[in-house]
């Protein structure tokens, strides 16, 4: 089963939490995962949601005022995953 | 060879009936046969639990057929991949403050669906039931789990207890005497 997934990283688990709570009161699925070991953040948890939702979950960073460390496009197979930057 | 017919049990039946005919034909091979993939999977981990070697053959779409070589002696038990459980208490993970515990949990549940071995079974109690019903934000890793053959195993009393019978969502109600002995007889890991 392929999935494919945005990743944010943060530099605080405040940040992360905040902008989960920020997602949420904008109904857009989102949730926050385990930083990937391929990620270095400061933060032990990146916010993870569908591609069809990144501008508006970036709008909604800029609007709250909330900083994020990183972009990134995780695709998974099963237990194999591919991390790459985006931008 | 012993037979044992549990075509249409639901799960863990077939395991259940294969482990009571594995202890009453001692040094016979056992042959089950159920029809869906699953429970071939539980039996296998069953048979390997026990130190056996196991083979599976599909017969047709919703046939197989499960050969628990029980007369054979015990391959060393270090061979043999020892299963855990996972045992949840509560819905969150730890002490401390709140937020933070439901994040944790969410977290470790998350990377227990990607661990090179997945547990036999997880149990919840107490609070820990209202991670398995409707509403629940970890439900996605819980039913990945189960599909991969996790059995996910809820105190009855405490759904009960919290009114959320009707909602469980994944898994299925189990009662004190199978989680006591679940406990006794399996290597527990508490989040």
């Amino acid at each position: 089963m392929k999935e494919r997934f945005v990743l944010m990283s943060f530099a605080t688990t405040h940040h992360a939490i905040g902008m989960e709570i920020a997602l949420e009161q904008a109904s857009i699925a989102a949730r926050l995962i385990p930083t990937p070991t391929e990620i270095s953040a400061g933060c032990g948890l990146v916010l993870r949601f569908g591609f069809g939702d990144l501008e508006s979950v970036k709008g909604i960073a800029a609007e709250k005022a909330i900083e994020y460390d990183g972009l990134y496009d995780m695709s998974k197979d099963g237990r194999n995953k591919i991390i790459t930057p985006l931008e | 060879m012993f037979k044992v017919d549990a075509m249409g049990l639901t799960c863990p039946q077939p395991v259940i009936n294969a482990k009571k005919a594995i202890a009453e034909h001692e040094g016979e091979d056992v042959l089950v046969l159920v029809d869906n993939e699953v429970a071939t999977k539980n039996l296998t981990k069953l048979g390997n639990a026990m130190g056996y070697e196991v083979e599976v053959k599909q017969l047709s779409d919703a046939e197989y057929e499960v050969i628990i070589f029980a007369s054979k002696e015990t391959v060393c038990p270090i061979e043999a991949e020892q299963g855990y459980t996972v045992v949840i208490n509560q819905d969150v993970m730890g002490g401390g403050d709140r937020e933070l515990g439901e994040k944790l949990i969410g977290s470790f549940l998350y990377s227990l669906t990607e661990q090179d071995v997945t547990p036999d079974r997880i149990v919840f109690y107490n609070s820990g039931v209202k991670l398995a019903v409707n509403g629940s934000k970890v439900l996605e890793d819980l039913k990945k789990l189960a599909d991969a053959g996790v059995e996910i195993l809820a105190c009855g009393l405490c759904l009960d207890y919290y009114g959320l019978k009707a909602e469980l969502a994944v898994g299925e109600i189990t009662n004190m005497y199978r989680i006591t002995e679940i406990m006794r007889t399996n290597f527990c890991v508490r989040p």
